[in-house]
């Protein structure tokens, strides 16, 4: 085996702007009891796999739970069917409303924690950047493997915090003190949710130290940071803001904690105390200051994702690709400062409101960029249409609704309006649900046979695109009317007031587009399991694309690449007129005869 | 009164400044469908347009050229300068002259609320006007203000956190535990409206519902003098629990 280092001609070497790190990637042998192997794998291609399953439980989970929520909204006093009466017999499979609070509070964490962070962050995270970059695993296999265990870890927090007295936490995803102390929430429901965030959290600084580094160090020679496909930019940036980020969360849940726990006072005022209050607001700051970068660590991987397929599919080098990546980047550094709009109705300074509302009006420039530019790589392109394009051009769509409608909740005046209604709550399952479970199946879609070595089925995929796509745009603009109509969030049941009544027809249809998007699901499922069984072989290269991980067989073997590549090529040459015989060009494939 | 797009399902406006909100929410509203449309328009139109046909190869093109660039940065530019500051420069004026102008003039209707699961606690100066005093007229889930005059709020709530919302004003405010708040509305019209709680405050947060009953002039005198009567007759010294109002924050 020779150092790939040394083959690389001077030409080439210059472009490589990493230390040559690579040449340390040892190969190690495959483990080979199950244990090792399937388990406890230091494989990151096996962890992707583990991620991806843990992340498929949960969305399920949530799933299911949104269906009921909207089943409790839609048909208030009526059981919903089979589970109701399993879950809730003694009221004849209603659910209550403590129920209710606990399943939209579940909901939120189990989505946005346990299923889209998994799926999106842990598996393609896993799956892509090592295989993207030409590295045979990530920089720390043993922080990967710990960062997937303490992730199960925290799962378990939140399944069994729903069989403990008094049920899961119920205070909303947000989890606001005083409601989350022991004045609103008694019981050990929120304790082990407080405990649920605090450990997947730390498995996430896991993963973004891992990630971070990988991509700084482990890149193959000749890949710089613009080489870089933008799935690996985006991943790469959600780590980043993972790494700054999440341990201030970590800071306020484990506040949480103490305030529960030990009876200390942060966010304790009011009534439940005699002396020496805390500030429920402090609460505030600090999930907002990560609250609102990780909207942004949540859709990222999908922007990635979906920049590059729209190149792929187009048959079409990914229009402006630095001005794309340079503009998720600037939103990053803009996420950091804009976390106030969250907060314009809990009586901050005036001064602040209006500065974050300013700083937040800015986010349009560089979404405006990275959007033209999704148009720009489909202009005069050449598109296939297979089943993670269709699901990309969803992407698109479904973001347009959800970021516009950003800018209602953006300035003051209308936010104060809109703000706690289903307004925010269509917003944002626009931009953090719809788009990145759509960006997450497009993913899905393309990767299945480099992960599996087996290819899903079109048909299948292709009526899966759009029986989610009409019933998901449906939802979630419904919930913008009746937002807009006035109807408060969290409602068990919105009846009980009498200017939300007439809004019924409207929700009835809300739900009967959501019971249509769940059962849909099941052919997402069935086409899953069934092409990991029975789909036909994958080959090498069955979309015909020119990243690294295209290179090699499907699956890969242990150690991805027997040697490892020298890139000479940006991820996006289609149609390059210099070759010949074909529409695309391997990273590392020499043009003609180009110097290797 | 203005007259606003699918006003059937709304409710009426019947506040001096609700406009604002409404006015705002439609200007962009109208932009981001002329936005929406511009770029569905593209997906379409390319998706068809530019479909895989055989014999017919994509561009090869980066779109690095000065015309890309031109044409991204422009109309990036022009979003920017026609919504956003757009919005920036409306929002800033709404909140200098209505949301953080409280109101100074002597005919301001002062009113403290402190929330608590799963009521509202209202409290008016009474005669005096010193809050937390015997004189105060209390009052629960029931808030009357007359019409044409602003009416200010001061918000401190008792356990959780809940939020003031009253729909037919367009504005909504936070009550916070351990400290006061501030938010004030003006009506324009008589009329029983509802308050309603838009902060996840427990289990039966949805419960959580006031009348505000806005009334003219006379009638808010007439109530008032008969309530302030009533509250000296009601006012036991020994209940200490009684006196959960502050002093009043401007």
């Amino acid at each position: 085996m020779g150092n790939a280092a040394m083959t690389v001609p001077a030409t080439v070497r210059h472009l490589h702007v990493g230390p040559d790190f690579h040449a340390e990637q040892h190969i190690h042998p495959e483990p080979t009891s199950f244990l090792a192997k399937y388990i406890f794998s230091f494989d990151h291609k096996v962890i992707a796999k583990q991620f991806l399953w843990y992340g498929l439980f949960f969305l399920a989970m949530g799933g299911v739970m949104a269906m009921m929520i909207r089943w409790q909204i839609a048909y208030p006093g009526t059981a919903f069917p089979v589970l109701g009466q399993l879950m809730w017999p003694q009221s004849g499979g209603v659910m209550p409303p403590q129920s209710y609070a606990a399943f939209f509070t579940m909901h939120g964490t189990l989505m946005i924690f346990f299923a889209i962070t998994p799926i999106l962050i842990g598996a393609f995270g896993n799956l892509l950047i090592p295989l993207m970059i030409g590295a045979r695993d990530m920089a720390f296999p043993t922080l990967n493997l710990l960062s997937f265990w303490t992730n199960v870890l925290a799962g378990l927090c939140m399944v069994v915090s729903f069989f403990v007295p008094m049920g899961a936490a119920a205070g909303g995803w947000q989890s606001y003190p005083t409601l989350s102390t022991l004045v609103g929430s008694p019981g050990h429901g929120q304790t082990l949710w407080v405990l649920g965030v605090f450990l997947t959290g730390s498995a996430s600084i896991m993963g973004a130290v891992n990630y971070i580094t990988t991509v700084v160090r482990l890149r193959a020679p000749g890949m710089g940071y613009f080489q870089m496909p933008l799935s690996v930019w985006g991943i790469w940036l959600t780590a980043i803001l993972n790494a700054l980020f999440v341990p201030v969360l970590a800071a306020g849940v484990l506040l949480l904690f103490l305030d529960r726990v030990f009876g200390s006072h942060f966010f304790l005022a009011g009534a439940a105390i005699t002396k020496g209050g805390g500030d429920p607001v402090l609460y505030q700051h600090l999930f907002w200051i990560f609250g609102h970068p990780e909207v942004y660590i949540l859709i990222l991987p999908a922007w990635g994702i979906v920049s590059d397929l729209l190149s792929f599919f187009s048959r079409k080098p990914a229009f402006g690709y630095k001005a794309t990546a340079l503009s998720m980047s600037v939103i990053c550094l803009l996420s950091m400062v804009v976390y106030g709009h969250h907060m314009f109705v809990v009586g901050m300074s005036p001064l602040l409101s209006q500065g974050f509302m300013t700083l937040t009006m800015l986010i349009s420039i560089p979404s405006a960029v990275f959007f033209l530019n999704w148009l720009g790589t489909m202009w005069r392109g050449s598109i296939r249409f297979a089943t993670p394009m269709l699901f990309s051009v969803g992407v698109v769509f479904v973001f347009g609704l959800g970021g516009l409608t950003g800018l209602h909740l953006g300035a003051i005046s209308s936010d104060i309006y809109l703000h706690d209604s289903y307004f925010v709550i269509g917003h944002f399952h626009l931009t953090m649900a719809a788009s990145v479970l759509l960006g997450a199946f497009a993913a899905i879609y393309f990767w299945f046979p480099k992960m599996f070595g087996k290819m899903m089925n079109e048909t299948l995929g292709k009526w899966h695109f759009w029986l989610t796509i009409v019933p998901i745009t449906v939802v979630f603009c419904g919930m913008l009317v009746v937002g807009y109509a006035g109807m408060q969030r969290r409602l068990y049941n919105y009846q009980a007031y009498d200017f939300l009544k007439h809004l019924h027809p409207i929700n009835v249809w809300v739900t009967r587009a959501a019971l249509l998007l769940g059962a849909s699901q099941f052919l997402f499922v069935a086409n899953f399991l069934s092409s990991m069984i029975s789909g036909k072989k994958a080959t090498e290269n069955p979309w015909e694309v020119g990243t690294l991980e295209w290179t090699i067989p499907s699956p890969p073997p242990h150690h991805n690449y027997d040697e490892i590549p020298v890139v000479l090529h940006g991820p996006h040459e289609f149609n390059n007129p210099a070759v010949t015989g074909k529409d695309w060009l391997a990273q590392d494939e020499p043009i003609g005869d180009e110097p290797r | 009164m203005h007259q606003w797009p699918f006003s059937w399902l709304t409710t009426v406006d019947v506040s001096r400044d609700g406009y604002r909100a409404e006015a705002l929410f439609w200007y962009t509203t109208l932009m981001c469908v002329i936005a929406f449309a511009l770029v569905t328009f593209a997906l379409v139109y390319s998706s068809w347009k530019y479909r895989a046909r055989p014999g017919v190869k994509a561009l090869y093109t980066h779109g690095t050229d000065r015309k890309s660039f031109a044409v991204t940065g422009i109309l990036a530019a022009l979003v920017f300068v026609t919504i956003d500051m757009n919005l920036v420069r409306v929002s800033q004026a709404d909140v200098k002259e209505y949301t953080y102008n409280w109101p100074v003039s002597p005919d301001t209707v002062k009113i403290e609320v402190m929330p608590q699961q799963w009521a509202w606690n209202i409290r008016y100066a009474g005669p005096d006007g010193i809050f937390n005093t015997a004189d105060d007229v209390v009052t629960l889930n029931e808030m009357r203000v007359p019409v044409g005059r602003p009416v200010m709020l001061n918000l401190k709530a008792k356990d959780v956190i809940h939020s003031f919302y009253i729909p037919n004003f367009r504005l909504k405010h936070d009550a916070n535990p351990g400290y006061v708040t501030r938010t004030w509305f003006q009506a324009v019209q008589p009329g029983n409206f509802e308050i309603a709680c838009s902060q996840m405050c427990g289990w039966a947060h949805y419960q959580m519902k006031g009348d505000l009953i806005v009334q003219p002039e006379a009638d808010f005198k007439r109530w008032m003098t008969e309530a302030e009567g009533d509250a000296k007759r009601r006012f036991d010294p020994a209940d200490k629990e009684q006196l959960w109002g502050w002093e009043w924050v401007q």
